[in-house]
């Protein structure tokens, strides 16, 4: 076998006492699609700046193409490796060709700039990737998928021979990562590395030769794909084993619905939506980017108005004018962007919980505050030192509890919920959905709105298929299969 | 994983040491500062602007600013001079008419920034010119003189001979705003709005309302300021205080109120404006030219940012806080 492309050794690494990496190796051959694989907190992103130079090691080395890397990242780019942001840190003000070429001849030194040599630049990097794309098209408003192909092409523009990409396929449609997948298998046979950081087994299976897993700061398996399936990759991640298996339901399903949607429609959105939400039941409503899923959901929360069509709650009419109408009415809705729609990241725990329920009369005890939060921070069992350190301090997973606690302050009698484990690692996700199951029980009506068709299995009732602003299919969780959902979500089913 | 550190708290505690600093520096340098007569002079003059500080306070956390602030004091003393001069018959109305003219002010920068959707620097901007040429027209330009004795009397009047009148003023509206701000769900809201608007609608924050109150809150204690400034000088002049705005602007910065919404402090704000005052009494005192003062200002604003940027962000390198932000 040639020799890697890339190799660290020995790489330790402490925050004060805290052991993030220990003795952790990793190699990459030339053409080679690696995933490292860890939860949340299991030392892959500190992994990844001290690889790209951001972050220095306390010991052990890191050598790309022959060239030994201190902490400096200009040196880790001069050496042909390029790292890819989840956020693609791309200029949105600039035109794909200038974003292309960035790196290779403004960030390279160039004094002067010559567009028509960006553009050469741009096109012939485009070309080896086989992807046509609007070389003067603002990145801003390129679609995400497009966004993370600019940032391929600037990595290979810039003669990238290890290229870095972090959770590449959260945003993207099953299409899209089809996509993903051809280019990659293209570079490969020139002899460019991958190395994928993730934690979605779906992803690491269709992309990934080899995997490293990453538990508490040290490898704990590492071996061709083939070596691995879904249980043992989630079982070497968390530790512990983790059956992908439904989850006990048996809650009782109340006859009457709680929340019922009757010709419902928005133009350009969705139309002709008939939806009904129980008590005790939960209900998946699954779809691809666009379908139309979120524009739905915001419209039960007030957030978005319908043109058409009747809401009925325990069978009145409602219309809602803002998201206060819709809490008022019971309703809870956690949002698809849990950073920016989410949560109040600089500000302290306790506030992020606690900022649905404020009373407005009179003056609030922050110490009751505090213990309200504390409270929820130990039921719903988020890791944290207390609720006065800001929410941006927590994991993606804990974040996420936040934003449920803050929910369930108010008691809700329907959760609709937008990508509830979007960016959350496996153990966490689990216990969301077993909070889930918990509110269901309690008889809230719960809504689940996803992409992610296992979610959609292990935790519903019944599956609802929205396909270009229409529910195109009704499922009972029992008698659908993962395949047949696949092939509805896609409008494969109806061509 | 990392996020910003939070370095508030701290941050206060070394503008509070800075401003107990300078203090025992000017105490030793100059002879005459420790005396009574400045302390108590110091008092009465830095109110006024520590008043407009305060008001400006909530909306900066809000995550918008209020530029009008100085032209609403300006038209509310003119008001209040106005009615003095009228006659004892109206004289009673003077201070509740004032109070009430920056009520209306700040609601009208609230319904300009919560229904037209305008951001808060331009709408202020506007109004800044709008209720300042409101004040030129009235008095016709020069300052309105000739006040009842009674009421310029308290502006330079002292409880007990030590406390100046305006510095009570001062301590009562700062620590109302202080409760305001920390013990009530508005002011909570307006802190959380600040951080995160769209996650605050996610929540249904009433937030027509919620901006609606903040920037009344702001016409009110600028109007209060205005009776402060109407009681020192004796006068009412439609563009009194023409560098205040930029003072005002500046003590924010220095209190750590984030120009970006979601942090401040009244605490920070009270230090911040006794820091300001007690190094433009140190210069007069060192003998130092007016003209200086700008100067030291400028260069305290600068290194106090500049340090606070250093020490949040553990480093200047652009690399650096891309690994923070990833």
């Amino acid at each position: 076998m040639a020799d890697p492309v890339l190799s660290m050794t020995g790489i330790r690494k402490a925050y004060g006492p805290v052991r993030v990496l220990e003795e952790v190796g990793l190699t990459l051959h030339p053409g080679e699609v690696r995933c490292l694989a860890g939860e949340n907190g299991s030392g892959k992103s500190t992994l990844i700046k001290i690889l790209s130079g951001v972050v220095p090691a306390d010991a052990g080395s890191v050598t790309i193409a022959g060239q030994t890397i201190g902490a400096d990242a200009r040196q880790a780019i001069a050496a042909a490796l390029s790292v890819i942001y989840q956020d693609f840190s791309l200029f949105p003000n600039l035109t794909v060709s200038e974003n292309i070429a960035f790196l290779k001849t403004t960030a390279g030194g160039e004094r002067w700039h010559r567009a028509r040599a960006d553009r050469r630049l741009a096109r012939e990097t485009l070309a080896r990737m086989r992807v046509d794309l609007d070389l003067d098209m603002l990145v801003e408003l390129l679609p995400v998928a497009s966004k993370q192909l600019v940032a391929i092409a600037r990595a290979l523009a810039n003669e990238a021979r290890v290229i870095v990409m972090d959770e590449p396929t959260t945003a993207l449609t099953r299409s899209e990562v089809a996509r993903l997948a051809e280019i990659i298998a293209a570079l490969k046979a020139e002899g460019v590395a991958f190395l994928f950081v993730s934690h979605k087994t779906e992803e690491v299976f269709a992309f990934c030769d080899t995997i490293t897993v990453l538990r508490d700061g040290q490898v704990v398996a590492e071996g061709p794909t083939s070596a691995f399936d879904a249980a043992r990759l989630g079982c070497e991640m968390t530790g512990r084993a983790i059956d992908t298996q439904r989850l006990a339901r048996a809650a009782p399903v109340a006859a009457e619905p709680f929340l019922s949607v009757r010709d419902l429609a928005r133009k350009g959105d969705y139309a002709g939506v008939d939806l009904d939400l129980r008590p005790g039941e939960v209900v998946s409503l699954v779809g691809l980017l666009g379908s139309g899923r979120t524009e739905l959901s915001l419209s039960l929360f007030g957030m978005l108005h319908p043109d058409e069509g009747t809401i009925t709650i325990e069978g009145r009419p409602v219309r809602f004018t803002d998201a206060r109408d819709a809490m008022a009415a019971g309703i809870a809705y956690v949002p698809e962007d849990r950073l920016t729609e989410g949560l109040f990241l600089d500000q302290p725990i306790a506030d992020n919980i606690t900022v649905a329920t404020l009373s407005s009369r009179g003056f609030l005890s922050r110490s009751a505050l505090k213990k309200r939060a504390r409270d929820a921070v130990q039921r719903l069992r988020i890791k944290t030192p207390g609720v006065e350190p800001t929410v941006a301090t927590l994991s993606g997973g804990n974040q996420q509890r936040v934003v449920l606690a803050r929910w369930m302050e108010r008691s809700p009698r329907l959760m609709i919920l937008n990508g509830p484990t979007v960016g959350v690692d496996i153990g966490s996700k689990r216990e969301i959905h077993e909070i889930l199951l918990a509110l269901s029980r309690a008889g809230t009506a719960v809504m689940v709105v996803t992409d992610d068709i296992g979610e959609a299995m292990a935790l519903s009732d019944r599956v609802l298929v929205m396909v270009k602003g229409r529910i195109t299919g009704a499922f009972d969780a029992d008698a659908v299969d993962e395949d047949r959902l696949y092939t509805e979500i896609t409008g494969g089913g109806r061509g | 994983m990392s996020a910003r550190r939070d370095t508030t708290n701290g941050y206060i505690l070394g503008l509070g040491a800075l401003a107990i600093a300078i203090f025992a520096a000017l105490s030793l340098a100059a002879p005459n500062f420790l005396t009574f007569a400045n302390l108590t002079s110091m008092g009465s003059q830095f109110p006024e602007f520590g008043l407009l500080a305060l008001a400006v306070l909530p909306t900066m956390i809000s995550g918008g600013i209020d530029l009008s602030v100085v032209a609403v004091a300006n038209l509310a003393s003119v008001v209040a001079a106005l009615l003095l001069r009228a006659g004892p018959e109206y004289a009673w109305a003077a201070v509740p008419a004032a109070l009430l003219l920056g009520l209306v002010c700040g609601l009208l920068n609230g319904c300009l920034i919560a229904y037209l959707r305008l951001p808060p620097i331009l709408a202020t901007l506007g109004t800044l010119q709008l209720y300042g040429g409101i004040g030129i027209v009235v008095t016709g330009g020069p300052a309105i003189t000739g006040m009842p004795e009674w009421y310029g009397a308290w502006g330079n009047w002292s409880i007990g001979g030590a406390v100046p009148v305006p510095l009570v003023i001062f301590a009562l509206a700062a620590l109302a705003l202080g409760l305001v701000l920390r013990f009530t769900a508005s002011g909570t809201r307006a802190r959380l709005y600040g951080a995160n608007p769209l996650a605050a609608r996610f929540v249904g924050m009433p937030e027509k309302a919620l901006i609606l109150r903040i920037y009344a809150i702001a016409g009110l204690i600028s109007a209060l300021a205005g009776l402060v400034i109407l009681a020192r000088v004796n006068s009412a002049n439609a563009d009194y205080g023409g560098s205040y705005l930029l003072l005002v602007i500046l003590i924010n910065i220095l209190a750590g109120v984030s120009p970006f919404g979601g942090a401040g402090t009244v605490g920070g704000i009270v230090l911040a404006v006794v820091t300001l005052q007690l190094i433009s009494s140190g210069l007069n005192f060192l003998a130092f030219t007016a003209f200086a003062r700008d100067l030291f200002f400028g260069s305290l604003l600068i290194i106090v940012m500049a340090a606070r940027v250093l020490v949040e962000k553990g480093g200047l390198g652009f690399f650096r806080w891309k690994a923070a932000k990833a």
